[in-house]
């Protein structure tokens, strides 16, 4: 029995508790390891939240700046040079902002969408907008005044920590298109136009008209193109008449002739016309826009002697003699619109001046010369004061459209639209893209069906790889469209390297 | 004549219950702390995923935005000089920071070959770099009536 209780009585060491020193280190063990692994555990809760906060920011800051980016550059109509909210616009609510720096200094907290409505589940969070014009060669620095860039920062926070913050830049545009009354220039190089030509252009411009050149060689396509952005055409004598031919015979635009040799070519003659060297001409009709200007009689049109032509007596039957070199003799006559020529009726206004016998010098021309060309171009394109069809006439006349002339007929439509306006010839939203071209029009059913490869058009989607027999070298359109792109080649059309394969 | 094994382990060798329950304690805590370290841990590091990947949407955003400020301030300098196609196209205009972004922007005359220089058109290419995403962005401008206009659905990516 005795020897029994020794077997089962615990030895004194397994009895023995655990030391304090292995207490001590077990719990500073433990415990150690319990901290670092709640930290580890808060930390990268913390960083999931704050990962969330960026993207919730990001989403904020990217929606705003969406919005303000739609926006104008500066107050349209004005051109004070301010920053902020303009008259009518208030801090609460943003459908009425319609320029970029109505957002300087705008901020809310918590957020809200464009109407004033809180975003619900926001609290916390605020955003706030700066704008500021900078440099335009270096954005980071802030102007005070108008550099026609503005930078527009949005900022957000939560719990008063940027979270999320968004800078582009925003600039006054483009130089924009000229509200001048557009004139197609017929010249015999308009790369290199001569000193004549020269001469007529600075003086035409100077009477306020946006000159646009055209070679008279080019082809008809090109004239039908000019021609419908323009309002008027002024063929000077310098150019050689059997380039041009008849290819302005069936403009709708007004056009003024000086060249001798193309009477036959607008339907004002059967081609029999004759010439003097003189430098007066009679004024015979003075109740003309062109001529109201001059007493019934002879005026002085050149400082010496120049050969001034007038038209045999088969002209055109619908023309109204304005003045003569001397009984007979019309020198300077108008065709209305719809009057007769020689053969057929004019399609639009048309003038003949009584210079334009080669050799003729432009620089001999006295004021009153200068006068008549002046208002015979102002006649043609319907822009006379006393015309019938004046832009700023309350009248949408003939020549005029929503686009150079809103005032008298109405502003133009914000979009083309599909199935509706994308066949009726007409660019309905000025933004020099008429039916098909314009990519408003992308959806109509006829467009499609226009762009199809095949149509012998190189369309906008269309190239040489694409679609060879539409677009093999061809130069209009799209750029993108021109020659091969995309075919890894240099191709000997691609001329210059700046386009297609060879740009880089 | 029987044999008594004594040792101090106990009488059959085998570690005494209590003795055996306090290690097993240690072990418990060790493992727990452990395994609350490794889902740390763990979620420490997808923490740090998501937190790159929102980086990198954030930066993409960033550098669509700076491209097109690009191509804006291309537009204002095009409009403050009229010798523009010789000043400005051709030659790279100075790359420049916009927020946290570098930016650079180019633009290209593209000849018409009608013999008036006038009326050629451009190519207007804005470029950014925005942490690890790169953006280029392009639009064509072509002149009208003494002006520029951008040409109708011209905006496009293009590759870096």
């Amino acid at each position: 029995m005795k020897q029994n209780s020794l077997t089962t009585r615990p030895m004194p060491s397994a009895r023995r508790a655990i030391t304090l020193v292995e207490s001590v280190i077990s719990i500073m063990l433990v415990g150690v390891l319990m901290v670092s692994a709640l930290d580890t555990v808060g930390a990268a809760r913390l960083g999931q939240l704050k990962t969330g906060d960026r993207r919730e920011g990001g989403f904020l800051a990217a929606q705003l700046m969406a919005e303000i980016l739609e926006k104008e550059y500066r107050e349209p109509g004005s051109k004070a040079a301010s920053l902020g909210r303009d008259s009518g616009e208030s801090g609460s609510t943003r459908t009425l902002y319609d320029d970029v720096d109505d957002y300087h200094l705008w901020s809310a907290s918590p957020p809200q969408d464009a109407a004033g409505v809180v975003i619900p589940g926001m609290t916390g969070w605020s955003r706030y907008v700066t704008v500021d014009w900078v440099l335009l060669s270096d954005p980071q620095v802030i102007q005070g005044g108008n550099t026609d860039l503005k930078r527009i920062t949005v900022a957000v926070e939560h719990d008063n920590r940027v979270v999320a913050k968004l800078v582009a830049l925003k600039s006054a545009g483009l130089p924009p298109p000229d509200g001048s009354p557009v004139l197609l220039f017929v010249a015999t190089n308009p790369g290199s136009p001569t000193a004549q030509e020269s001469a007529r252009i600075a003086i035409i411009e100077s009477w306020n008209y946006a000159v646009t050149t055209i070679a008279a060689s080019a082809p008809q396509s090109e004239f039908d193109n000019a021609v419908s952005k323009a309002v008027v055409a002024y063929v000077s004598e310098e150019i050689d008449a059997v380039n041009l031919s008849t290819k302005l015979y069936g403009a709708t635009i007004g056009v003024v002739n000086e060249d001798a040799y193309m009477v036959r070519e607008f339907g004002f003659s059967d081609g029999v016309l004759f010439y003097d060297p003189l430098t007066t001409v009679d004024i015979t009709n003075n109740a003309h826009d062109i001529t109201k200007s001059f007493a019934i009689g002879k005026l002085t049109v050149c400082t010496s002697s120049q050969p001034l032509v007038y038209l045999g007596p088969l002209g055109a039957p619908g023309r109204t003699g304005l003045a003569t070199l001397s009984t007979n003799k019309d020198a300077l006559y108008v065709v209305e619109t719809g009057a007769g020529l020689s053969a057929g009726t004019a399609a639009g206004r048309r003038v003949q001046l009584p210079w334009g016998f080669d050799p003729f010098d432009f620089n001999s021309l006295t004021a009153d010369a200068l006068t008549i060309m002046k208002e015979s171009i102002a006649w043609a394109s319907g822009t006379s004061a006393g015309g019938a069809a004046g832009c700023g006439d309350a009248t949408c006349g003939a020549g005029e459209d929503a686009c150079n002339c809103p005032g008298d007929c109405g502003l133009p439509a914000a979009t083309e639209i599909a199935d509706v306006t994308c066949g009726d010839g007409l660019d309905n939203d000025c933004d020099a893209a008429t039916d098909c071209a314009d990519g408003d029009c992308d959806d109509d059913a006829a467009c499609i069906a226009a762009t199809l490869c095949g149509n012998t058009v190189c369309d906008d989607d269309e190239d040489c790889n694409s679609c060879s027999q539409d677009c093999s070298s061809v130069k209009t359109g799209d750029p993108s469209g021109w020659y091969c792109c995309g075919d890894g080649t240099l191709a000997p059309a691609e001329g210059d390297e700046t386009i297609c394969d060879g740009n880089p | 004549m029987s044999t008594i094994n004594i040792n101090r382990n106990g009488a059959d060798g085998r570690v005494p219950i209590t003795r055996r329950r306090r290690g097993l304690s240690y072990v418990m805590f060790l493992g727990s702390a452990t395994v609350v370290m490794v889902i740390g841990l763990s979620g420490l590091a997808a923490a740090r995923v998501q937190r790159r990947a929102a980086e990198g949407g954030r930066d993409v955003t960033n550098a669509r935005l700076v491209a097109y400020s690009a191509v804006e301030r291309a537009f204002a300098l095009i409009a403050a000089d009229a010798n523009w196609r010789t000043a400005v196209a051709g030659v790279a205009i100075a790359d420049q920071w916009v927020g946290d972004c570098a930016t650079g922007v180019t633009v290209t005359i593209l000849d018409n070959a009608n013999g008036d220089p006038t009326d050629d058109p451009a190519y207007i290419t804005g470029a950014a770099k925005c942490g690890t995403a790169r953006h280029k962005m392009r639009v064509t401008v072509v002149p009208d009536r003494g002006g520029l206009i951008i040409s109708p659905g011209s905006w496009t990516q293009v590759p870096y």
